[in-house]
């Protein structure tokens, strides 16, 4: 696997190089800012990107923009945004506005080396990947009223899962459960929902991603 | 050098009506010494003609010299046009159909603009709008009649055995003349006590330097009416003939005394002083119409006058407390400086021909004034205070804003990015232990890793609570989102504007909002809050409600308090209506435009 990262932090970029290069992944290069981003991946297409939301110049949503603008002139190369805070309308927006290959991780998961290799295997394979974080809040969102109530534990438990951009045998490995036990409580909490059951993950992430997010 | 190009100033008009008043005066001579046959013409040479001349001149001299003491008032200027409209029957004789018949109709005019100067004498414009509506109406009325008598006249003039045709005669018309003749003379019966009214009734309201400059004009004016009235009655046949012979000749003299009781109006009183009497006398009785600046500016004739109030720092501001500079003294204003006990209480900018007409007027003006300048004084001051703390409440907010906003960057930039480094340099540590088999050192590692997440998140709460980047970033909507979210109380979040504000009104509609959820969750044992942010006009309303147990007050807590701060900064303001036992709704209105 190659991977191109861009962070304004050379501390931070150093870290996650040797991260990455201990774990067995190439590092294909490394940019400072969404500009230098941009023109190493129209040099030299990486598998995968990793992206800081917050660069120069305006420290605001630079990463974003990277991000799209990869994914539209080279849908082959996977994108994960990387930011400091929890922005749950931006997460989600990100996610459902992308076709595939595309996550949004909390910066601070890079310390969880694993989560992080986990999820740079999902992208390749063209999945999407949802911060727990941003899921546990969307799901908060609707305490009140709705179908969410009549969810068990388990089905949330797997729910959440699923809106992170788990596959069921991801799910089945997690919670020790057999893989067509997790596909029995996918198919109840979609009938629950009202929502069109698929076996497309991505649209499967999709899917709930709106249905958590809707207003 | 280029001169200025060509006006029509009302001092030019003034000259030329005076001109054309000597021509007409000198065209008086002439006609009486040559080209009149008639056997009256040796009488008219002797008595009338010198009578004529006296009066018509001495209207317009008088006016002229009126007019140079006060340019802005238009009693000098109505005096030399009624010198002028005197000589108008003049045109009779000329024998030409056009003007012969033209000063037959003028042949009143006079009295109309005689009308109007003792309408608006001795201030020189009608006050308010009935004067105005008198004046027009009798200029009308005076229309009227000579176009009316003009047209119904007859074919031919006879006082010279028809030698004249009539060119503005409407065939059949002509019994017509004497009904019109007669309406005329009512009409002109009812203006001439209405005027006599109108000028009694300023004489009664006039200061008494007003009133002495009334004085000879009301004397000399009343036989001038007595004569009119008396001229007119007999027109209409209420007075005999025999009356009408004795009232005759008075009339023309009363009218050459006039002249001379106006001049000595204009001569005893500067109508300047006058004018500061009537302002002292405005003053006192409360009676201020308008701003005090729109009284200065009346007693000095002056449209243009600018009131400055002085500070104590020595600057000046107008009434509403906003900085005035002092103009230059080249800058063609001219400023008088009004002091009290020494110190500087105002400035008075104004035309510098206020002060070469009437050198000390405008410091007359402004001593007349000073006990109510020095309440507009402190007025000003105390609105300049409050502006100023205003303006100060602002910059504080603003730069407490920037820092905080500086403050989130920083520990963004800094702390964040090397504590995250830092996680990875463990891990990395923590697999180099793990591969040389050094459990007891993974096991501190993964301990001292738990540590860093944790004050890793503690860090992000902290730098979200100084500054939100999100709302930087994406505005209202998402940074309310965001707040609900993390509320430990359930948080519906009902309407929120999409659009972008400054980030002044972002950030106090933010901090409302974050306050009053606070509040809700510490205090109210709400199981619910709702949140709406609209925008209706220039405003936007923010509401927060929850479903506790109200009771809440400004003075429980600091919370609601600074929330009210803040949105006064902005003009807005906070209400919060918290019954015991219903609930607490915090309701902001923030100007947003």
């Amino acid at each position: 696997m190659r991977v191109t990262i861009a962070d304004d932090s050379a501390l931070f970029r150093s870290g996650l190089v040797r991260l990455l290069q201990e774990a067995g992944i190439e590092v294909a290069g490394e940019a400072r800012d969404a500009a230098e981003l941009i023109s190493l991946v129209s040099a030299d297409q990486p598998d995968l990107v990793i992206v800081d939301i917050r660069m120069p110049p305006t420290q605001s949503d630079e990463g974003l923009s990277a991000a799209r603008e990869i994914h539209s002139r080279w849908p082959s190369v996977g994108v994960l945004v990387l930011s400091t805070y929890v922005d749950t309308d931006f997460a989600t927006q990100l996610i459902t506005d992308e076709q595939r290959g595309v996550g949004y991780l909390l910066k601070d998961r890079v310390q969880d080396a694993d989560e992080l290799f986990d999820a740079l295997r999902r992208l390749q394979r063209g999945g999407s990947v949802v911060d727990p974080e941003v899921v546990t809040r969307l799901m908060g969102r609707r305490r009140a009223e709705s179908p969410m109530e009549q969810l068990s534990e388990r089905e949330r438990e797997i729910l959440a899962l699923m809106a992170q951009g788990r596959s069921n045998q991801a799910i089945s490995d997690r919670l020790f459960v057999s893989e067509r036990t997790v596909e029995s409580h996918v198919g109840s909490i979609f009938s629950k929902l009202g929502l069109e059951l698929t076996a497309d993950d991505h649209r499967r992430v999709r899917a709930v991603l709106v249905y958590l997010g809707r207003p | 050098m280029q001169r200025a190009p060509w006006r029509l100033t009302a001092r030019r008009v003034h000259l030329a009506v005076v001109a054309a008043g000597v021509v007409a005066g000198l065209l008086d001579v002439g006609v009486a010494l040559n080209n009149n046959p008639h056997p009256d013409a040796r009488i008219n040479l002797l008595v009338y003609m010198p009578i004529e001349l006296l009066v018509g001149w001495t209207f317009l001299f008088v006016g002229l010299v009126a007019g140079r003491r006060r340019p802005d008032n238009r009693v000098g200027l109505l005096m030399s046009i009624f010198g002028l409209t005197w000589f108008a029957f003049l045109l009779q004789w000329i024998h030409v159909p056009v003007p012969f018949f033209f000063g037959s109709a003028l042949n009143g005019i006079h009295l109309a603009v005689l009308a109007h100067l003792f309408i608006v004498y001795p201030r020189g414009t009608p006050a308010g709008r009935l004067e105005k509506g008198a004046i027009a109406g009798i200029y009308g009325w005076f229309a009227f009649t000579a176009i009316s008598q003009m047209l119904s006249f007859g074919a031919r003039a006879e006082n010279c055995d028809g030698c004249l045709t009539n060119p503005f005669y409407i065939p059949g018309t002509s019994w017509l003349h004497a009904p019109f003749a007669v309406v005329s003379d009512y009409g002109t019966l009812v203006a001439a006590v209405f005027v006599l009214g109108i000028f009694t009734w300023h004489w009664l309201r006039a200061s008494t330097p007003t009133r002495r400059a009334m004085n000879p004009a009301a004397w000399t004016a009343l036989p001038v009416f007595a004569a009119v009235l008396a001229g007119h009655l007999y027109n209409v046949g209420i007075i005999t003939a025999q009356v009408q012979s004795v009232l005759k000749p008075v009339e023309w003299v009363t009218f050459a005394i006039l002249p001379v009781g106006l001049l000595i109006g204009v001569l005893r009183t500067r109508l300047g002083r006058a004018a500061v009497s009537d302002l002292v006398v405005e003053l006192s009785r409360q009676q201020v119409t308008g701003s005090l600046r729109d009284s200065l500016a009346r007693a000095l004739g002056d449209r243009s006058v600018e009131l400055a109030l002085a500070l104590p720092d020595g600057s000046y501001v107008d009434s509403s407390g906003r900085s005035v500079t002092l103009p230059a003294s080249s800058s063609g204003r001219a400023v008088t400086a009004i002091e009290s006990d020494g110190k500087p209480l105002a400035a008075l900018i104004h035309d510098p021909a206020v002060d070469e007409e009437d050198p000390g007027l405008v410091e007359a003006a402004g001593s007349a004034a000073r006990l109510a300048l020095e309440k507009e004084r402190l007025q000003a001051e105390v609105r300049a205070s409050l502006e100023e703390v205003r303006a100060s409440r602002v910059r504080i907010q603003q730069a407490a804003d920037s820092e905080r906003r500086r403050l989130e960057r920083d520990i963004h930039d800094g702390a964040q990015q090397r504590l995250v480094a830092l996680g990875v340099a463990l891990r990395l540590a923590r697999d180099h232990a793990a591969y040389r088999g050094d459990q007891a050192l993974v096991g501190d590692l993964d301990g001292a890793a738990d540590q860093l997440k944790q004050a890793l998140s503690e860090l992000r709460d902290l730098a979200q609570g100084i500054h939100p980047a999100v709302l930087s970033r994406a505005g209202i909507g998402p940074a309310l989102r965001i707040l609900a979210e993390v509320s430990p109380i359930p948080v519906e979040i009902k309407d929120t504007p999409s659009e972008r504000f400054s980030e002044d009104v972002e950030a106090a509609v933010y901090f409302v909002v974050s306050e009053a959820l606070a509040n809700a969750a510490k205090h109210s044992g709400a199981k619910r809050v709702d949140v709406s942010v609209r925008r209706e006009g220039a405003s936007l309303f923010v509401d927060v409600q929850d479903d506790g147990a109200g009771g809440a007050t400004p003075a429980g807590g600091s919370g609601l308090l600074g929330m009210a701060d803040r949105v006064a900064v902005l003009g807005g303001m906070v209400t919060v209506a918290s019954p015991r036992g219903s609930g607490t709704v915090v309701h902001a209105e923030i100007p947003c435009a």
